[in-house]
């Protein structure tokens, strides 16, 4: 994977740039979210005193893995995910791995 | 744990976050409306959704080997196209949201009530578009 010049251009320019609050915030948001929304729904389940199915359950294992996805997504701003991609300094092990994120991220990488 | 290992298990895990969760509204469905042809088709969307993610998890898992355990940077991977497989995945995923949410509408349209109750029970199913 190599960058266009005009990419690599523009993020020496932009050497600056953050984007880890964006991230941070939008986790805290939407994760938030998830957690009221499945609190209002056993809320309701209770008061129309309907018995827990397995949409019920699967729900809880539903949240369960969110809760973890954006524990890691954490994790890895943590760690440099956030900053720009010129800032790598080990280009295939990131490449190898964090291909997918940096399509839609920027990222640094201390390694 | 270094920060690649974290973002390639957060990329694994997306699979099984989203599946289980359209798999709860398809288990919703069967329960608010236990019509047999239609509790067939969601059994057959409940089975693709499942396959599905259980495939991209492991696509995600295998895309470049030396599997992800292997950070020696000295090492190349060889890799699937990255490109192709992002748009690909992504684009299933999204078929199954569009079909998921669709999915209760003709029963919704059938319903022995007035518009606007029509209207507002599909306007509570399709917010969970978001």
């Amino acid at each position: 994977m190599s960058l266009p010049q005009s990419a690599i251009l523009y993020q020496e320019e932009h050497l600056d740039d953050n984007k880890k609050p964006n991230l941070i915030i939008a986790s805290a948001i939407c994760l938030s979210a998830a957690y009221i929304a499945v609190s209002l729904r056993f809320l309701s389940r209770r008061v129309a005193r309907n018995p827990l199915g397995a949409d019920d359950y699967t729900i809880l294992v539903a949240l369960f893995f969110t809760s973890i996805f954006v524990i890691m997504v954490l994790i890895g701003v943590h760690y440099g995910l956030g900053r720009h991609l010129i800032l790598v300094t080990n280009g295939a092990a990131f490449g190898k791995a964090g291909f997918p994120f940096a399509l839609l991220l920027k990222s640094q990488s201390n390694i | 744990m270094t920060r690649l290992q974290t973002i390639l298990a957060a990329e694994i895990l997306y699979n099984p976050a989203i599946a289980t969760t359209k798999l709860s509204i398809i288990l919703l469905y069967r329960r608010l409306f236990p019509v047999r042809t239609f509790v067939i088709i969601l059994w057959c969307v409940f089975a693709f959704v499942a396959a599905y993610s259980t495939t991209a998890a492991m696509v995600n898992l295998l895309q470049c080997l030396p599997i992800g355990a292997d950070w020696d940077p000295n090492i190349t991977p060889k890799c699937v196209n990255l490109d192709v497989e992002l748009i690909i995945l992504s684009s299933i995923n999204v078929v199954t949201d569009v079909t998921i949410l669709c999915l209760p509408m003709p029963l919704i349209w059938r319903l022995q009530t007035s518009r606007v109750r029509k209207l507002q029970v599909s306007g509570a199913f399709l917010l969970g578009g978001l």
